[in-house]
């Protein structure tokens, strides 16, 4: 899967959140997004995610245009800051409710995936009841579960422990090593220097390499 | 997916029904009237005749589906926010799901109205002395479409304009433009400026839902009509509104 941001301006009332953006990520590598709260990097993710459609400028997955070509991205994965799941699904019934949407994993694969982010798949308590790093599991877990193409994490340790954070980075690496696209925000330096291939910066919606 | 808490919203219906009914459940109303007659005294407006009528008659006429609007007036506009990045990025096409989440809202729409419209009909059969006729049948199974659609309609809309302006405010513009609807309806023929064009009567809902329909089969049969080409026409714009909404 090779991803390529042409030029991506974004608008909200005259206050421009992004800035020309120009990006090229191919498969198998892991990319870095850091920058200051309101910097535009969820507004980047959410561009990416076919979320926000773009001011100008283009979006494209293998050839294809976003928007035009096609209306959502190709096989993502995605974690977004401040959206959560169903608070009153427990998480199998999460997952599952979102699988039946491609129908392309089983009952068993989405255990897998539970599991895989150090989650009890028979746990029966709603989401609710989760604390806040066994929410932030869940989501990723979801992120993951379908093999995506493409995975896209915004600040995807928050939340979590220190064993937590060593399970998602070791899982981040396998993605990579799948064939992924894998592109993370984080405030967390420790991750991006661990994790990334390729760092990028953003202040006030431009991204520069670096 | 139907999630059970929101089927079990459903539920206070039956106790909302039976509360408003109690002149069936507890007078000796109605013992000699055609159960049709009986039914129709006891549904939205209670009354055919537009003379008679009284706005404040037409809204509290409406009081179950207003409960029905504040139950499921986010239903669609809260799996907007709570989820829907999650949703969308597994989806071809947003209006697919939207489509979905309509039928959703149409199906609760659906049970409510029959667990409504069906206890105030079993209480009217059972509180009347006379035989069950077709004529009855007839209007009890049209006032459960109109009703069903008419509740799907204003929820719907709710969801849409909470959309666009806000959770409160939506429900605030509703029931403005509901009221005054309301008012056009009953006051027709005596509000100058609204009376010079007939048409409006035939286009104005509340007035298709309360009144209009109560004339004769014929015009029941042109309300359900103009709700399902109204609800059809909701739903298109609805679609166009989610296919190009930023999920910020």
């Amino acid at each position: 899967m090779k991803i390529e941001i042409r030029d991506l301006c974004k608008e909200f009332k005259k206050n421009t959140v992004l800035d020309h953006v120009n990006l090229q990520m191919e498969d198998g590598k892991i990319y870095g997004i850091v920058g200051r709260n309101g910097s535009g990097k969820t507004m980047l993710f959410r561009c990416l995610a076919g979320l926000v459609k773009p001011t100008s400028g283009e979006i494209i997955f293998d050839g294809k245009i976003l928007f035009r070509d096609i209306f959502a991205p190709p096989n993502m994965g995605v974690v977004i800051e401040n959206m959560g799941l169903y608070p009153d699904f427990t998480g199998f019934d999460n997952l599952k409710y979102l699988s039946r949407i491609k129908k392309i994993i089983s009952d068993e694969e989405i255990r897998a995936a539970i599991a895989r982010v150090g989650l009890n798949p028979q746990d029966k308590r709603k989401i609710r009841k989760y604390s806040l790093g066994m929410r932030q599991r869940i989501v990723l877990a979801q992120a993951f579960m379908e093999k995506q193409d493409i995975i896209v994490l915004d600040e995807p340790t928050n939340g979590l422990d220190e064993e937590g954070i060593r399970l998602i980075r070791g899982i981040l690496k396998e993605e990579a090593d799948r064939g992924a696209v894998v592109v993370i925000a984080s405030h967390n330096k420790e991750d991006i220097e661990y994790l990334c291939d390729k760092v990028f910066h953003m202040s006030r919606g431009c991204l520069e390499e670096g | 997916m139907i999630k059970r808490r929101d089927l079990l919203k459903i539920l206070p219906i039956i106790f909302i029904t039976l509360y408003r009914r109690y002149n069936l459940l507890l007078s000796g109303m109605g013992r000699t009237l055609p159960i049709a007659e009986l039914f129709l005294q006891n549904i939205f407006s209670g009354n055919p005749s537009r003379k008679e009528t009284k706005v404040v008659m037409v809204l509290f006429g409406m009081m179950e589906i207003v409960v029905f609007n504040l139950l499921y007036g986010s239903l669609i506009y809260r799996d907007l926010y709570e989820s829907s990045a999650y949703i969308f990025v597994r989806q071809k096409s947003r209006r697919r799901w939207f489509a979905g989440k309509s039928l959703e809202l149409l199906a609760y729409s659906a049970v409510y109205n029959l667990l409504f419209i069906g206890i105030t009909f079993g209480l009217c059969v059972w509180r009347s002395d006379q035989r069950l006729d077709a004529v009855a049948v007839k209007i009890v199974i049209l006032t459960y479409i109109l009703a069903t659609l008419f509740t799907f309609w204003t929820t719907l809309l709710i969801n849409l304009t909470a959309i666009l302006a806000g959770a409160a405010m939506s429900f605030v513009i509703n029931y403005v433009v509901l009221s005054l609807l309301s008012l056009f309806a009953v006051g027709f023929e005596t509000i100058s400026i609204v009376n010079k064009f007939p048409l409006l009567l035939k286009l104005n809902p509340v007035a298709n839902v309360t009144i209009n329909w109560k004339c004769d089969m014929e015009s029941a049969a042109l309300s359900v009509m103009y709700f399902v080409v109204l609800c059809v026409l909701t739903c298109m714009g609805g679609s166009m509104v989610i296919a190009h909404k930023d999920i910020v």
